[in-house]
């Protein structure tokens, strides 16, 4: 049963949408196959923007013209203030072409990328201009909270990362490249590590908010890898199901999406041979659920039964309660909307839930 | 007309509305949506053809629940949106659209499936642009009939692509009967809004359009339900619109309006990933070092670790659609918002004029996700800590978000009268808060002197008299809507806004939670002393929580 109750989604078929650039070239056809490191789009590099100061506006302090080529953190302009006891520089952040001085502006764009397939799978879909889709088939283990680009690379699964000799022990350059699996609590520590020895991405199950807000105070505004938290900021411990799935990875490739804000939820996949087309529809009974609010915050189930009537919590809001087995067998009344659907039974394991037993 | 209305915070709140004016039990032309049977009538109202036969299907907000959990929760599950046009004449969603994984691509899709009559939505910049192409393809079929359009903050440029205009209109009797028994359906204030602009879909979320539309709107709708006269001097209305880790606030000061936003992630971001993190989050989320108790731990009736609450509130953050069901969840949350509304002023004043800033408020609004349901004792006590209204103001709750739909009324000159007399008010005055405008409390060496005498006479009881004495939180209860004397008699060099010293007569209407005298000092500061402070938040917890059993 704990496969049902489990946040991982098994054997499934799962679409991946790597979001292309107007103007790249679509390298790959519909129905290619493809793995991880094909390239499936060449770009034409993206704009970047350096804001200058309205005094700059006529300034003649430019060290760079349109054309000129750049690289990152060379100087593209001086102000000079205060008579000249101050000095600002602004620096180019990215290897590029100047394409434009503007009044308040200068526009950098940077050099054509690849873009690589990630994950092994077929590409289902192809959208000039907008995205290609791959379908690959595997596990998939909704996140959290995620941040950066989708990259693929091999699991590296690290012991506890929360002591400072365990996270010396397990980070070194043996990680460079590799996506960072930990299994535990994860201390700030293994952040500035996996950085330093240039891991492509972290996978942790839980994470202090104040030391990744420290450490990413002190690396920029992007993090220099992407980052998947599986349950939650604070201590949570990994779900059983989940850890199951991803002690089992070591070595294997593993596909890291840190989600786009608005848009898409953090995830991990796991490519594996077989995978069956969810059922797409909204909540029944069966389906599985990480629960975001209340006494049972953080724990994950799934739906038993749907709501027959409105009650009312002790804080006074009235909601729909929805009936939801944790894992742990016991069932337990919810809000629904204090649910996150975190996956789908498949036919078989929903026809088995259909009915409530307890 | 088949419609579906749903949204991220909508959805419960409306519900919870209905629910409060028994109205659930509603029948319709097409289904019936009554208590207990939300997941039939959902269930058939996803097929074209219902098992009644006629085809039409009202959904309710109620049943927006489902499609909310699906849409908001599920990111990937775009089939049910797809479902729902496909079935349905018009999708109306809130944040819901914003938090699900539409692409450009799907959402287009999704325009395409048919006619529609209002998209309704907070949509990201990218979601934007092909929900633009697909209103104006739907414009150009003459499907799209007639849409208000409210702004958002991020939106710079005035739409181009939703404008009401007088040609486009309902196409004939057929469809006047059915937003006939959707009004029926609906009830108010919802009923109000198709009644008198039938076809016009907007509730409260974003829509596409200049910025100073949708506070415009805000600010007319205030005005309206507020009573007030357009071009008084002063500040005639202060909106509060609160919504997880955010705040944004409309006022209207000498006849013109002001806006002012703050969210604690630099941006609104509805997304389910969050960009971690920008810089902002630490400070602002007010844990360390902030300035006039703009910190979340300071308002806790509960010693909390620090690192704990960081955690809590981001994750809290990370997932805002949800209801808090304990009393620590709740709290936390109110603690939050405190902090958020509080750093917004600090920083508001900063860029507004001073004279606005310093404004005292002759009436109070507030609406958004965060006051939409719960306690709404601990909801005053939010709005008290938080506005520290001074004199005597009266504070309005908007319950169901509707203040920016009623105000695009307005704005449309459409009257915002009830058809019935005695129709609820969609935004009912909560409570009239009676507080000096100048008062300092020491709460080391408390002092029991008076501030005032109150005589407070309520139509049918005893005028109850009693003296003000500082550092206190006291409800005086009443039966909402009744007209209540009161009379208060400052001791000198106290100012309870008739000016020092001088005699405050008057009629005041009682709120919901009656009249609320709140003598705790203006500012308000809080004791420095951790359990000092506590025991006193948990005093006025105490206080308010008597206030709604």
């Amino acid at each position: 049963m704990r496969e049902n109750h489990s946040a991982v989604l098994r054997n499934i078929s799962y679409r991946c949408v790597r979001q292309l650039l107007p103007g790249s070239r679509v390298l790959v056809e519909e129905g290619a196959r493809v793995e991880g490191g094909t390239p499936i789009a060449s770009g034409v590099g993206r704009v970047h923007r350096v804001l200058l100061p309205a005094e700059l506006h006529g300034f003649t302090g430019f060290r760079k013209r349109p054309g000129d080529s750049v690289k990152a953190g060379e100087t593209l302009a001086v102000l000079t203030y205060q008579m000249g006891f101050g000095l600002a520089e602004y620096v180019c952040p990215v290897d590029g072409v100047i394409e434009a001085i503007l009044d308040r502006a200068m526009v950098i764009r940077d050099h054509a990328a690849s873009w690589l397939a990630g994950l092994p799978g077929v590409v289902s879909r192809v959208i000039p201009d907008r995205e290609i889709e791959i379908t690959a088939t595997g596990h998939l283990i909704p996140g959290w909270a995620g941040s950066g680009p989708a990259v693929g690379g091999p699991a590296c699964l690290v012991g506890e990362l929360y002591t400072p000799a365990g996270i010396d022990r397990a980070l070194g350059p043996q990680v460079q490249g590799a996506v960072v699996v930990s299994l535990t609590y994860t201390a700030g520590r293994a952040l500035e590590l996996a950085a330093r020895y240039g891991a492509a991405a972290l996978v942790c199950a839980s994470l202090s908010y104040a030391e990744l807000a420290a450490f990413a105070a002190r690396s920029g505004r992007a993090l220099p890898f992407s980052l998947v938290v599986l349950e939650a900021f604070g201590s949570s411990a990994l779900d059983p199901g989940v850890r199951e799935v991803l002690e089992a990875v070591r070595g294997q490739e593993l596909y890291v999406d840190g989600g786009r804000p608005g848009e898409e939820r953090p995830v991990v996949f796991v490519p594996g041979e077989r995978g069956d087309d969810l059922p797409s529809s909204g909540l029944y009974p069966g389906c599985r659920v990480r629960v975001l609010a209340g006494a049972y915050s953080g724990r994950h189930g799934e739906v038993w039964s749907l709501p027959e009537a409105v009650q009312t919590t002790e804080t006074g809001y009235r909601v729909l309660t929805v009936d939801v087995r944790l894992s742990d067998g016991s069932t337990v009344q919810v809000a629904g909307c204090n649910l996150e659907i975190t996956g789908y039974s498949l036919p078989a394991g929903r026809a088995s839930c259909s009915t409530k037993t307890s | 007309m088949p419609l579906l209305i749903t949204g991220s915070m909508h959805g419960w709140r409306a519900i919870r509305y209905r629910q409060e004016r028994d109205e659930l039990s509603v029948a319709g032309n097409g289904l019936q949506v009554e208590e207990g049977s939300w997941t039939r009538a959902l269930d058939r109202s996803w097929r074209p053809d219902g098992e009644d036969g006629s085809g039409v299907a009202v959904i309710d907000p109620l049943v927006g629940m489902r499609a909310l959990l699906a849409m908001v929760h599920d990111s990937r599950n775009f089939a049910i949106a797809r479902t729902a046009c496909q079935n349905l004449g018009a999708v109306i969603t809130g944040e819901a659209l914003g938090t699900t994984g539409l692409g450009e691509g799907d959402l287009l899709d999704l325009l395409d499936q048919r006619p529609f009559d209002g998209v309704f939505t907070r949509p990201s910049s990218s979601q934007l642009a092909a929900l633009s192409e697909g209103i104006a393809q739907q414009r150009r079929a003459g499907y799209a009939r007639e849409v208000v359009l409210m702004s958002t903050a991020e939106m710079k440029e005035p739409a181009s692509i939703i404008r009401p205009t007088a040609t486009v209109d309902w196409p004939g009797g057929e469809a006047v009967q059915q937003v006939t028994a959707l009004e029926q359906a609906l009830g108010p204030p919802v009923e109000r809004l198709f009644r008198q602009a039938p076809g016009v879909v907007s509730l409260r979320e974003g829509w596409v359009g200049p910025v100073q539309q949708r506070a415009r709107a805000m600010l007319a709708a205030a005005h309206a339900w507020t009573g007030l006269e357009s071009g008084q001097a002063g500040t005639q209305v202060q909106v509060y619109d609160l919504e997880p880790g955010a705040v944004t606030t409309y006022t209207v000061h000498n006849g013109h309006g002001f806006r002012a936003a703050y969210h604690v992630w630099g941006h609104h971001s509805p997304g389910l990933a969050k960009p971690l993190p920008d810089g902002v989050l630490a400070p602002a989320v007010g844990l360390t070092g902030c300035p006039n108790g703009s910190t979340v731990g300071t308002w806790l009736p509960f010693v909390a670790r620090r690192e704990e609450l960081e955690n809590e509130v981001v994750n809290y953050l990370m997932r805002p659609g949800t209801v808090p069901e304990t009393w620590r969840e709740f709290l936390i949350r109110m603690a939050l918002a405190r902090a958020v509304v509080r750093r917004a002023a600090h920083v508001a004043a900063a860029n507004q004029p001073e004279s606005i800033a310093l404004a005292r408020p002759r009436r109070i609004v507030v609406t958004g996700g965060l006051v939409a349901g719960g306690h709404e004792g601990v909801i005053l006590w939010l709005i008290l800590d938080s506005a520290e209204p001074t004199g005597v103001t009266p504070i309005y709750l908007d319950p169901a978000g509707l203040l920016p739909g009623l105000g695009a009324l307005v704005l449309a000159g459409r009257s915002l009268e009830p058809r019935e007399p005695h129709a609820a008010d969609p935004v009912p005055l909560l409570t009239t808060c009676i507080a000096p405008v100048s008062q300092s409390v020491s709460w080391e060496k408390p002092r029991h002197h008076s501030l005032a005498m109150v005589n407070v006479q309520v139509p049918g009881e005893n005028p109850a008299i009693f003296r003000l004495q500082p550092g206190k939180l006291t409800r005086l209860p009443a039966t909402a809507g009744k007209e209540v004397r009161l009379r208060l008699q400052p001791v000198a060099g106290y100012d309870f806004g008739a000016g020092s010293g001088r005699v405050w007569e008057g009629t005041l209407p009682a709120g919901k939670l009656g009249l609320v005298f709140d003598t705790r000092g203006r500012p308000l500061a809080l004791p420095a002393r951790e359990d000092a402070r506590i025991g006193l938040l948990q005093d006025w917890l105490a206080e308010v929580r008597r206030a709604c059993p």
